[in-house]
């Protein structure tokens, strides 16, 4: 016997339909952002315009606009998700070590960094490299993203022999220094690059807390762990 | 830029390289101070450039890069130290700057900022000791080529 059309039957048959459409929806977005930041990592933001986007995410006018308001908008959603996940990472890897000694959490913390930039250097670029010319509404949230490793670099100051003479400032320069050094390696597409940095990012960063023999040392280990057990071992 | 120019062809011969990059940031500091809209711009332009960018902004950055590259010629320097370090100084000396552009819409004193930014440039190449001397050194006073200095390629 056939159901009659009551309100349980109408919830079902219509469940997987809006789950199509919901998914084709997310699916649309995704497309959206990853065109967005591929065309602003190739071309520059200034120069991404909502037609190009449409075309290389290949969606209508009328589907662009049913998500953003407008190219900022669409950017802004790429920085923020990239910003979320760079963040997570970082506090998933900072978890791991979290009765780990400083040292070995600001080499997690990087490790981090580096493998979100390296896992998709495109979108790494267009978000982050990209961003703060994207106009005014951004560089807020920039600024913030970018002191976000700072903090930990600071508590660095309560195991530092020499915390009564670092300069008030030091955290801003150091964590502006590696990110600036990985950016650079972006810009010029050298992806392969950040993975080798990540030696000097940690030396650079401990020197002025631990002094030069002890930041080299957490370097080396550094290193030696990227190379792997075998190749440490020889 | 012209700063280390007119260290480099004093007639006694180069300046130690912790007074040139002294200057380099003192004049640096006026130059980005005396105009924040530019320097919002200048740094920028050297941190984003999806295309290569001015060919003046990215010459002021080599030039300040390999300056600060010279500190691994200074007697006791570690061996170790590669040009990774100078590029991440250079870097850091940049976002700072631009940080404080874009957050306070203004660079603090130079007497409190290049003082600081100095302490963390040398430190690497010439230890401790000489890093610490560096927060205590007062700002030189401005000689009269200091306005020609200043603008970084931009003639008065």
């Amino acid at each position: 016997m056939r159901a009659l059309p009551g309100r349980d039957s109408r919830a079902l048959a219509t469940t997987p339909a809006s789950v199509t459409r919901e998914s084709a929806k997310a699916d649309q977005r995704r497309r959206i952002l990853r065109a967005t930041g591929e065309l602003v990592a190739e071309r520059g933001y200034g120069a991404v315009t909502v037609e190009l986007i449409v075309k290389r995410a290949r969606v209508s006018y009328k589907t662009f606009y049913s998500h953003f308001a407008g190219k900022e908008e669409c950017f802004l959603e790429l920085f923020d998700e990239t910003m979320v996940r760079t963040r997570a990472e970082i506090e998933a890897a900072l978890a791991e070590e979290a009765d780990a000694p400083w040292p070995r959490q600001v080499v997690a913390a990087l490790r981090a960094l580096f493998d979100v930039l390296l896992a998709d250097p495109l979108i790494a670029r267009a978000s982050i490299v990209e961003a703060p010319t994207a106009g005014p509404s951004i560089i807020e949230r920039y600024e913030r993203a970018m002191g976000d490793l700072s903090p930990l670099l600071r508590r660095g100051r309560e195991l530092s022999p020499y915390r009564e003479e670092l300069p008030e400032t030091l955290e801003d320069t150091l964590a502006g220094g590696v990110l600036w050094s990985a950016y650079q390696r972006l810009i010029a597409g050298q992806d392969e690059g950040i993975e080798s940095l990540l030696p000097d990012a940690i030396e650079f960063v401990l020197r002025p807390y631990l002094g030069e023999e002890e930041a080299a040392r957490w370097a080396r280990q550094a290193a030696e762990r990227a190379a792997g057990p075998s190749r440490a071992a020889s | 830029m012209d700063a280390r120019l007119h260290y480099d062809s004093s007639p006694f011969g180069p300046a130690p390289w912790r007074e040139r990059l002294r200057a380099e940031l003192y004049s640096l500091h006026r130059f980005l101070a005396a105009d924040p809209r530019a320097a919002e711009l200048l740094l920028a332009e050297l941190r984003c450039t999806a295309e290569p960018g001015p060919p003046a902004a990215e010459r002021w950055a080599e030039s300040l890069f390999e300056l600060i590259d010279e500190g691994r010629e200074e007697p006791g320097a570690p061996a170790g130290l590669g040009r990774m370090t100078a590029e991440a100084l250079g870097g850091g000396i940049c976002t700072r700057l631009y940080a404080a552009v874009v957050r306070d819409g203004q660079l603090p004193p130079a007497a409190e900022v290049v003082p600081e930014l100095m302490y963390c440039v040398v430190l690497p190449y010439c230890g401790r000791d000489a890093a610490r001397e560096e927060l205590e050194i007062v700002p030189p006073p401005r000689s009269p080529t200091a306005e020609v200095a200043d603008t970084y390629g931009r003639r008065p």
